[in-house]
């Protein structure tokens, strides 16, 4: 598959405030690329220079071949947007405002087939400063998906959607990648990310930390299960094949690379001592986890 | 083989293909844009009438309050006529001046401020288009106001307006809107946000206005402002409305459409070269333009 969104070494510095500091990825036709990252770790930067809106400091990007600063109207043409945060005026009706937008593409979607997509049909005549948040940010969708684009930036699409209407939107998003569409998608719904993307990057202060299937993310620990278990006796724990993991107040997490002899060794450990290991759980680390690994420290620049 | 809800659920029709690569690259050409802008203008402006509304409310209420507080008074500096002469089309320029520059810089910049134009520039509408679709909304309300006021001088308040005047008034109207706007889009680049937007619109246009005699003919004027005022794009085009109201009446002398086409074309493009889309005051963006550039 050709590759349609290309970022190589990006570097957005605002004053002396590094946000995006050389960071290197694609984004190929019909795949579906989730950005994750703690707030402020340069996700909305990156897409916006992808954008066009903001010019970077340093590096190349291309999108569709070509440098989104000076694709103009030719490129534009072929890119649908959710801004992270962006207007529409409220004064319009939802109808009116979809109208609006599509009839700046020659190939538009029609209005019913665009309200129906995010489940707004029965907003079609409401002015959009009525809508509940939601409600809007379906709107938003709704304008991207106007054009029929080939390559789409989605900066939070999903925030505060309700789950039906999240889901919905999931599978507008893969009905695309279906159809070849590129999509370059940021949230903070891991859940989001897991379902829908073929591939995960993780940014963290400006810096890419990692780049993989949203299952097998991170290297290292990749393959390593989690024990979890409440502390609720004095002993030492001995000695055994695994890690022990920060964990918050009581609870215990252990990694390890093998299951079965762990479970083993930590079970007839608790039943010589006459222990319980309350909460006890041994499961597959999930997303999750491997993101909290890997963004641990330096939040919120 | 049944398929659970689930499946059936994922199997929704997908959305629209995009169509074959070569047609969906094509961009819709600029000026096919620019009737849907005047449109989209033209609803706000319906669904928000209070902005316009007072364009034309302001002028109006001037024009018959000056009139009621000097009913009796003749203009010697105009060759003696009523002041309601001078009056009518003073307050029509003054219309065009709120509808043309003030309600520009306000639109424009409550647009900028809410995101409507950063989200607007991710499409593939040019800027000329979006301007045009301003200038058409711009356009219906200065002409609405300066038959308005002109159609109440005119009948109830008796001034008297030769038919022979009304090309040159038609002509001084259409000048004087257009440069308007384009200083209009000029001034509200330089507005850093929708709290200044007014103050500084008005600021800027009543002291000119006030030595350009829009609200009162001042012929003891001293010289020096005098030149100034003819220099500064207000006083050409109000002079030129104003004389078409004049006994006898004349139209705009060539001297004033130079200085206004100055100014239109001067401003014309400043606003090309200046106009943004991002919000926030011009310190902001010019670090990040310095920024962008490191
Ligand atoms: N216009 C700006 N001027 C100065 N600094 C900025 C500007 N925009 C963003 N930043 C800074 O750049 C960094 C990256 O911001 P960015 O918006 O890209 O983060 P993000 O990953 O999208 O975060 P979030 O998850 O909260 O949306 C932040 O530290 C932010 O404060
Ligand atoms: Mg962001």
């Amino acid at each position: 598959m050709r590759d349609v969104i290309e970022v190589h070494e990006l570097v957005k510095r605002y004053g002396s405030m590094t946000a995006v500091d050389g960071v290197s990825f694609s984004v190929a036709e019909g795949e579906v690329v989730g950005m994750l990252g703690p707030n402020g770790a340069g996700k909305t930067t990156t897409i916006e220079v992808l954008e066009g809106i903001r010019a970077p400091t340093g590096g190349q990007v291309r999108v569709l071949g070509h440098d989104p600063a000076r694709g103009g109207r030719h490129l534009k043409t072929q890119v649908g947007v959710v801004l992270q945060s962006a207007g529409i005026d409220g004064a319009l009706t939802v109808a009116e405002t979809i109208a609006l937008y599509a009839g700046f593409y020659r190939h538009r979607r029609p209005v019913a087939e665009a309200l129906a997509e995010v489940d707004l049909e029965e907003c079609a005549g409401r002015r959009v400063a009525a809508l509940s948040g939601g409600q809007r940010r379906r709107v938003d969708l709704a304008l991207a998906l106007a054009a029929r684009p080939r390559v789409l930036f989605l900066d939070e699409p999903t925030t505060g959607l309700d789950p039906a209407a999240r889901r919905r939107t999931w599978d507008v998003i893969a009905g695309l990648r279906g159809q070849g569409v590129a999509v370059l998608l940021t949230s903070h719904y891991l859940e989001e990310v897991q379902r829908l993307a073929d591939r995960v990057v993780v940014m963290h202060l400006g810096r890419l930390v990692a780049e993989g299937p949203p299952d097998r993310l991170g290297g290292g620990s990749e393959l390593a299960s989690r024990i979890t278990f409440r502390r609720t006796f004095t002993d030492e724990l001995p000695p055994g094949p695994w890690e022990r993991l920060a964990a918050a107040g009581t609870t215990v997490v252990l990694a390890t690379e093998d299951a079965t002899e762990a479970m083993h060794a930590l079970t007839s450990w608790a039943v010589d001592r006459g222990v319980e290991l309350e909460g006890l759980e041994l499961r597959r680390p999930s997303l999750e986890d491997r993101y909290l690994e890997l963004t641990e420290g330096g939040h919120d620049r | 083989m049944t398929s659970p809800p689930a499946d059936a659920d994922s199997m929704r029709a997908a959305p629209g293909a995009p169509p074959a690569s070569g047609t969906s690259e094509r961009p819709r050409l600029g000026l096919a844009l620019a009737p849907g802008q005047v449109r989209y203008q033209l609803l706000l402006l319906v669904r928000n009438p209070l902005g316009s509304f007072i364009t034309v409310v302001v002028p109006l209420m001037l024009l018959i309050a000056l009139d009621l507080v000097t009913p009796e008074m003749t203009l010697q500096s105009l060759g003696g006529v009523p002041v309601v002469q001078f009056l009518t089309p003073a307050m029509a320029s003054f219309a065009v001046l709120n509808a043309g520059f003030v309600d520009v810089v306000v639109g424009t910049t409550v647009a900028r401020d809410q995101g409507v134009l950063r989200r607007l520039h991710a499409t593939p509408l040019p800027t000329w288009a979006l301007l045009i679709g301003r200038l058409g909304a711009s356009a219906i309300v200065a002409a609405g106001s300066v038959l308005v006021v002109l159609g109440v001088g005119i009948i109830f308040l008796h001034a008297h307006l030769a038919s022979s005047a009304i090309p040159g008034l038609v002509l001084s109207t259409t000048v004087g809107l257009l440069v308007s706007f384009a200083l209009g889009v000029v001034c509200s680049t330089l507005v850093p946000s929708t709290e200044a937007a007014l103050p500084v619109a008005y600021g800027l246009m009543l002291p000119v206005a006030f030595i350009s005699e829009v609200f009162f003919p001042a012929p003891g004027e001293a010289a020096w402002l005098r030149s100034v005022a003819a220099a500064l794009p207000v006083a050409p085009f109000a002079h030129a409305m104003e004389s078409a109201f004049a006994v006898p009446p004349h139209g705009m002398t060539g001297g004033q459409l130079g200085v206004l086409l100055a100014w239109g074309v001067g401003a014309a493009v400043v606003a090309i070269f200046t106009f943004r889309w991002e919000p926030g005051g011009l310190r902001r963006q010019r670090a990040r333009a310095r920024s962008s550039l490191r």
